[in-house]
């Protein structure tokens, strides 16, 4: 019962802040609602027994890649830029309407293959550290590799994308690596 | 151990759903047995802040050949309360053009994600709020969330030095996260488990088995990159240019005034205390104490010979021989108290010289420039960090020998 | 317990928003956190697939997915920074040069 409320709390709560995230005129709003969903969507992970990736996603989300937007907002100091160029024009609110028609759809296909399926027992040790780590280092440790990879080739690229010139390729690319 | 689809899952379970559930659905006797250790929790934490800010003021005042606060109370002890009843009977004052909400909600923030991280603390065996299977991880997630509220605060208060506090902080967290991460990590690969009271039984065993004391030289060099990384994350002294007040003003509490800038300041010594608790739980043993069975009684005492003599031969005056005598006392004391004395006390203690040695470099260490700060975090701490895990698994095979199942295919 | 239509709804309805932030919105940074909202509610789904599976590989592609996710984000950020340079704006409709 009381896990019934809460999910409802936070998926209320998440849906608002996203919907916050896309209307809002200022960057700085928008960056602080995303956390706040970004946060309640932690709250829905650790319902679904995946408590280390509900950890994971504060610890990324939450507290690098957001502080990172934020950063970058302040850097580039945007206030509203997009507040006077007109937001709402007819064609744009279509572009929305339409989005929200195909996901309707999707919903009810989704809906209609899954039917009244229930959770079935969880396996012991769902969602624990030992078998994530277990499953990471074995299955998907090929896939482990390419991601580390991926990531050194973004430190690169971010480094390279954003220098001025040759001789201050280090000191604009420490900001944005991080 | 059972075999799930051809993946083995260990029969440990914690954060599974039931017990998880059982988290969140407690009975009312559970949730108020849980509500009142979130009160006790609360309570310490305040307490220990007001303690601290006082200890802050004495050290500052002696270490700058001051007395600090004399006036309220035994040398001062109550100053911090009175401080704290003149902050809120002050007016809190907003400027005109804040952005009002962001500004009323940051300091409650910044104060939460440092008070969310004590649920895992383990204070004591049983005084601990929740153990979670993935303790260490859960106090980095909740303590990196503070720096949001940090940039609320600056962006809040619509004026520049408070947006340059801000951004300050927040390049510094990012970075400085990395080292952090990086350095606890030779802990974990040799307790083999996240969960608080799994590090601290791992070091059971006496002072040797401290995870500082052993595997050298690798496990010092994590805790002092894990502590720097710390002091970073706080934005404490040599990395508090967020709050530089020589070149920001105040940094990002310039426009707080009364009750939101004294919760600022709590929230700042309860991260702190937190920093200091799970460095403690880490690398110092937790709540345990320091059995020095393991080591010969005639080391140790000839160790505290040479250091007191050295400390008599460096006196100058009567008052620093009677504090030497004071010391020695108490080294006794607690040399013959370590089996009497509970765990708490352990834990205390241990957290409490770290934090002074906190205090201590606040007041006697020069303010790094932020570049001097990214060429530290990443071009030393990173580095060293990863020959740090390298090192260590290199020791740890050593001593346990390569396991069996090394290569999994 | 939640059945795990619920949680799919919020997924779905978490990912039509972030795809009407992409479509609509002109400010690149804005875009880019409509991105990562779809990408979360992708997340979601996963998640409840792995719990509705009793299975575990769910989990391991949640944590791929905020890797990439991580990655993507410090590569856009540089391209916003670098735009800005160029152009001394975010907004999507004024990058339309292909060589600056």
């Amino acid at each position: 019962m009381l896990t019934t409320a809460i999910f409802y709390v936070l998926s209320f709560v998440c849906i608002l802040a996203a919907l916050m995230t896309v209307t809002l005129s200022n960057p700085v709003s928008c960056a602080l609602s995303l956390i706040l969903c970004l946060a309640c969507l932690a709250g829905l992970y650790a319902q679904l027994a995946a408590g280390y990736v509900a950890v994971l996603q504060i610890l990324i989300y939450a507290g690098a890649i957001m502080v990172l937007f934020l950063f970058v907002v302040m850097l580039l100091n945007l206030s509203d830029e997009e507040a006077a160029e007109g937001r709402y024009d007819v064609i744009r609110g279509l572009k929305g309407l339409i989005c929200f028609a195909f996901l309707v759809d999707l919903y009810v296909l989704v809906e209609v293959s899954l039917g009244g399926r229930i959770y079935g027992c969880p396996a012991p040790g769902l969602g624990s550290l030992e078998a994530i780590g277990e499953l990471l280092f074995t299955r998907y440790m090929v896939s482990f590799e390419v991601i580390s990879l991926l990531l050194t080739a973004a430190v690169v690229g971010v480094v390279l994308i954003t220098r001025k010139g040759p001789a201050s390729a280090l000191a604009a690319g420490r900001g944005g690596s991080s | 151990m059972q075999e799930i689809n051809g993946v083995s899952y260990l029969t440990k379970q914690i954060w599974t759903d039931a017990t998880w559930l059982r988290f969140l659905s407690l009975n009312e006797l559970g949730f108020f047995l849980m509500l009142i250790a979130g009160v006790l929790v609360l309570t310490f934490v305040l307490a220990y802040g007001t303690f601290v800010v006082w200890a802050e003021r004495k050290v500052a005042g002696h270490v700058q050949d001051r007395l600090g606060p004399m006036r309220v109370g035994w040398h001062g002890w109550l100053q911090t309360l009175a401080d704290g009843i003149k902050l809120m009977m002050k007016e809190d004052i907003y400027p005109t053009l804040a952005d009002k909400p962001l500004f009323v909600l940051a300091p409650p923030i910044v104060f939460l994600s440092a008070f969310v991280g004590y649920a895992v603390v383990p204070f004591s065996q049983n005084a601990q709020m929740a153990d979670l299977d993935i303790g260490v991880l859960y106090i980095m997630a909740t303590a990196s969330l503070g720096v949001i509220g940090l940039i609320m605060a600056g962006w809040a208060s619509n004026s520049k030095w408070p947006l340059y506090g801000a951004m300050r902080s927040a390049a510094l967290t990012v970075a400085y996260g990395i080292p952090l991460g990086l350095s606890i990590i030779p802990v974990l690969m040799v307790a083999g488990s996240l969960s608080m009271q799994d590090l601290v039984q791992s070091q059971n065993g006496g002072i040797l088995h401290w995870n500082f004391f052993r595997c050298w030289p690798f496990m010092p060099l994590a805790f002092i990159i894990f502590f720097i990384s710390n002091l970073a994350e706080t934005n404490r002294v040599p990395f508090d240019i967020a709050e530089a007040e020589s070149e920001l003003v105040g940094g990002y509490h310039t426009e707080y005034s009364g009750v939101s800038f004294s919760v600022f300041f709590l929230a700042e010594y309860a991260a702190m205390y937190l920093a200091c608790a799970v460095t403690t739980t880490l690398f110092l043993g937790g709540y345990l104490p320091p059995d020095l069975s393991g080591i010969p009684l005639i080391l140790s005492l000839a160790l505290l010979g040479i250091f007191l003599f050295w400390r008599f031969k460096t006196f100058h005056d009567r008052s620093q021989v009677s504090e030497a005598i004071f010391c020695a006392i108490l080294v006794a004391a607690i040399t013959l108290l370590w089996g009497v004395w509970p765990y708490f006390f352990w834990f205390l203690a241990k957290t409490g010289v770290l934090l002074y040695l906190m205090l201590h470099l606040r007041w006697t260490l020069p303010r790094l420039r932020i570049d001097q700060m990214m060429y530290m975090c990443w071009k030393v701490l990173t580095p060293v960090a990863f020959i740090n895990i390298l090192g260590t698994g290199l020791w740890w095979m050593w001593i346990t020998g390569i396991p069996k199942n090394w290569w999994p295919y | 317990m939640p059945a795990p239509l619920e949680y799919l709804a919020v997924s779905c309805i978490l990912f039509g928003i972030g795809i009407a932030g992409v479509l609509t919105r002109r400010n690149l940074l804005v875009i880019l956190m409509s991105i990562e909202l779809m990408l979360n509610s992708a997340n979601l789904a996963f998640l409840t697939f792995s719990r509705l599976h009793g299975q575990l590989h769910g989990q391991v592609i949640a944590i791929f997915v905020m890797t990439v996710a991580a990655a993507e984000a410090a590569i856009g950020l540089a391209i916003v920074v670098a735009l800005f340079r160029q152009t001394g704006s975010v907004r999507i409709d004024e990058a339309t040069r292909l060589r600056g």
